[in-house]
């Protein structure tokens, strides 16, 4: 199984994070998305260019009794960067393979009317597709558009805080989860926090139970933490390589890690190039 | 509608077996000769006096059984031949990765058979190399994969065309580490086991030895179950097993069922009836890394306190629970193991003055029992 | 005492069907500090919290709580039809008289004997 990830820490705060993140991996979490919320895609252009300036959020400084804890149990933490764009209209959706905005690892958007959803599902290039689920959606989600988006590999994802937070939030939280889950038939689905501090975050193991109440079924919802999140972080290194299936890496670039490809005694890798593949065929590059 | 989620509760099992040590085809040997690591050993013994006797004897054992924790190994050292030879090949070794979940991480494992297991994840597998298959527990899309390496076979030796390559899978590229827990049992009285940790430090490995815990708790005044070895489902002159099961879980977590009765609001667990008085009751609980030889000597020493003979401290029945390790890659012999919402694997003994046992044996969601 | 055939009579049963009870371990923690709770506010706590998510014909199963310890963890028993329902529940629980908190789920299992260890959480003293 892959490792638990949480792909949507919506706190700013540096304090609040670093409370967040030892709170995080000490329940079990081992790869944590910090999210940047935009709520406009227009901003940049005619007014001037310090408006909606989006910048990459600091990594996260883990606190000495959190690196203590990692090295006690050997783990390690992957810090990831996320920006979710809110959808308002299907204007101005060039912003998002802008470099300012390619430069985060996951990209989300929350498209709020059935147009933005129908644009999301079909031709946006992002990796999650958020819904505002403490509020009755305003359109119903069609089946043919849930289809085609998990077929480009797109997953939907569940914010559970909310609902710890308020009850009302909780009823529409969970009836428009049946809803999605329905329609997905569960496929794609990932369970994020969406934790703003540290005491709304639950562990892995409860949200693998939760899941059942948002119409998952048990295996599902123990993928909606662990696998689905790491297809999520996998179609986005895939959707960074645009549309390939076969990276190039400058022999002179390979990271140290990766120095034992140009060892093996395949005829390949005497080239001053060699391939990595990506999400694709076992252990080939290893073959001698 | 009452139930939405009827699947979802964790399908876990619980094997029950009634038998006699006397049986000649009684299963308890093999049952704890395969069941290769434990976590923790408690034992119950109502009505007994002379637990600080048990006690006393298990810190003697406890300096023959040592086991270490050594830290960051890389795992090649583990088809190091030098090691293979020394280790593998002589004498029993046990080996198992510590502190490794093995439903999120990298596991490894060393039974006595000579195979080394690693329980690995997709992203590892697919890096590494090395032919495996995948987790049985695992849906179309597998995410966990198994190697399995058989370190026994002669050909398995350096030069040798697999060796060589398994050696170049492990060494180097991944830099597969783990702490792992050891221990082994020499195939010689005149070679010491310590002399496992002696090999690794001599790589410049950090070895500890890992101290046993044991905690003793005395419950006095305690209500404990009328039990008769043949009698399996309660009637009205004895408890059945599945009530036994359940107070047994009681004392072993210290609940005090003196003041539970039907009607508590907080609590409705309480003594199954009928019952009797018991003035004493010994909980006695040990920690550590165990092999099957201290199991069994463990189990050994219940069933003598509670066959002796001597009216004076009469013990009509008492129990020892083996808990295996939660993320241990296999429950019993080489059967697969893993952790859904829990990853229970343990062998209950309760064991009768006449030698009956009743053997109870939970595994949990992931596991593949029968 | 029983007859020389019937010793060694063997018996094998095997419950594959849910098992009666489920027993979580789990303990209930206050932002910031921790806060006194004895076993009968935490059995008030835990019934409002199966009410607020399901009802009170969600919450009609009696949820025992077994024990307390001083360190403020607390083994609790539930029929299995209601498993899922509970741990939902603790979960979704996130304020008690306006004070956020959050139950920490340490362990689940289908039998009481396992909770009494927890190999995931043993803490080799030679490690630290």
């Amino acid at each position: 199984m892959a490792a638990f990830a949480d792909l949507h820490v919506a706190s700013t705060d540096q304090q609040v994070l670093q409370d967040v993140f030892q709170t995080a991996i000490k329940l079990g979490f081992d790869w944590l998305a910090v999210n940047t919320f935009l709520t406009d895609l227009k901003g940049k252009g005619k007014k001037g260019q310090q408006q909606n300036q989006i910048c990459q959020p600091e990594p996260v400084e883990l606190t000495d009794q959190t690196r203590q804890l990692l090295k006690v149990e050997g783990r390690k933490v992957r810090q990831i960067s996320r920006l979710t764009a809110l959808l308002d209209d299907t204007t101005n959706t060039h912003k998002l393979v802008s470099p300012e905005v390619q430069a985060f690892d996951l990209l989300a958007v929350q498209p709020t009317n059935e147009a933005a959803f129908k644009l999301a599902c079909c031709t946006l290039e992002v990796d999650i597709i958020v819904l505002n689920m403490t509020e009755k959606l305003s359109f119903y989600i069609k089946r043919p558009l849930v289809n085609l988006a998990i077929e480009r590999g797109m997953h939907f994802e569940i914010l559970y805080s909310p609902a710890v937070r308020d009850s009302t939030f909780r009823q529409n939280t969970i009836s428009n989860a049946l809803q999605l889950t329905s329609v997905c038939k569960g496929k794609n689905v990932i369970v994020s926090s969406g934790c703003e501090k540290a005491i709304e975050l639950r562990g892995p193991y409860d949200l693998s139970n939760l899941g059942l109440l948002f119409g998952l079924s048990s295996p599902q919802s123990k993928n909606a933490v662990s696998k689905n999140c790491r297809a999520v972080l996998k179609h986005a290194e895939a959707r960074k390589m645009m549309k390939s299936v076969v990276g190039v890496v400058k022999s002179s670039q390979l990271s140290p890690g990766d120095q034992w490809i140009l060892d093996s005694k395949r005829p390949l890798s005497a080239l001053p190039q060699t391939t990595q593949e990506i999400e694709q065929p076992p252990a080939k590059k290893g073959k001698t | 509608m009452a139930a939405p989620f009827a699947n979802g509760a964790p399908n876990s099992k619980l094997v029950f077996e009634k038998s006699s040590f006397d049986d000649p085809k009684s299963s308890h040997e093999r049952v704890l000769n395969t069941k290769y690591f434990t976590h923790n050993a408690s034992i119950i013994l109502p009505y007994s006096s002379s637990a600080a006797q048990l006690q006393f004897e298990i810190s003697e054992i406890q300096d023959q059984q040592v086991t270490y924790l050594i830290r960051d190994v890389p795992v090649h050292q583990l088809v190091d031949k030098e090691f293979i030879e020394a280790f593998v090949k002589k004498g029993q070794l046990y080996i198992l990765s510590q502190r490794r979940h093995i439903d999120t991480h990298n596991c490894a494992a060393v039974f006595p058979t000579g195979h080394l297991l690693l329980h690995i994840t997709k992203d590892t597998y697919e890096q590494l190399g090395l032919e495996g298959k995948p987790s049985v527990f695992s849906s179309l899309k597998p995410t966990k994969y198994v190697v399995d390496i058989d370190l026994k076979p002669d050909s398995f030796t350096p030069g040798r065309k697999g060796y060589d390559r398994v050696l170049w899978c492990l060494k180097d590229r991944l830099g597969l580490t783990f702490d792992l827990l050891i221990s082994w049992n020499p195939h010689d009285e005149k070679i010491c086991a310590s002399s496992v940790s002696k090999f690794f430090k001599s790589k410049g490995l950090v070895v500890s030895p890992v101290p046993w815990c044991v905690q003793t708790q005395w419950q006095n005044k305690v209500r404990t179950p009328v039990l008769d070895s043949t009698v399996v489902t309660a009637t009205e002159d004895a408890c059945g097993r599945a009530e036994a099961w359940e107070w047994l879980g009681a004392m072993a977590c210290g609940i005090d069922l003196s003041e539970s009765c039907a009607d508590n609001y907080i609590s409705t667990l309480s003594c199954p009836t009928p019952s009797g008085s018991c003035p004493r009751c010994c909980v006695l609980s040990v920690s550590g890394f165990f092999t099957p030889v201290t199991t069994k000597w463990l189990l050994e020493k219940v069933r003598n306190e509670v066959e002796s003979k001597q009216e004076k401290n009469k013990v009509p029945w008492g129990s020892v629970t083996f808990h295996g390790f939660q993320d241990s890659p296999v429950s019993v012999g080489s059967r697969e193991h893993g952790f859904f919402q829990e990853g229970d694997n343990l062998h209950s003994f309760l064991t009768f003055c006449n030698k009956d046992y009743w053997l109870y044996s939970a595994y949990g969601h992931h596991d593949l029992c029968q | 005492m029983t007859g020389d055939s019937e010793k060694h009579s063997y018996l094998r049963q095997v419950d594959k069907s849910p098992a009666p009870y489920f027993y979580i371990k789990t303990s209930l923690e206050y932002e910031g500090r921790g806060l006194e709770t004895d076993s009968l506010q935490l059995k008030h706590v835990i019934m409002q919290s199966m009410t607020e998510v399901f009802g009170q014909v969600g919450a009609s199963d009696t949820v025992d709580v077994l024990k307390l310890s001083a360190s403020g963890e607390a083994l609790l028993r539930v029929p299995s039809r209601s498993f899922v329902k509970l741990w939902g529940a603790l979960t979704l629980f996130g304020k008690y008289n306006g004070l956020p908190c959050v139950f920490r789920v340490q362990q689940v299992s289908s039998s009481l004997m396992s909770l009494s260890c927890n190999s995931r959480t043993w803490d080799i003293p030679a490690m630290s």
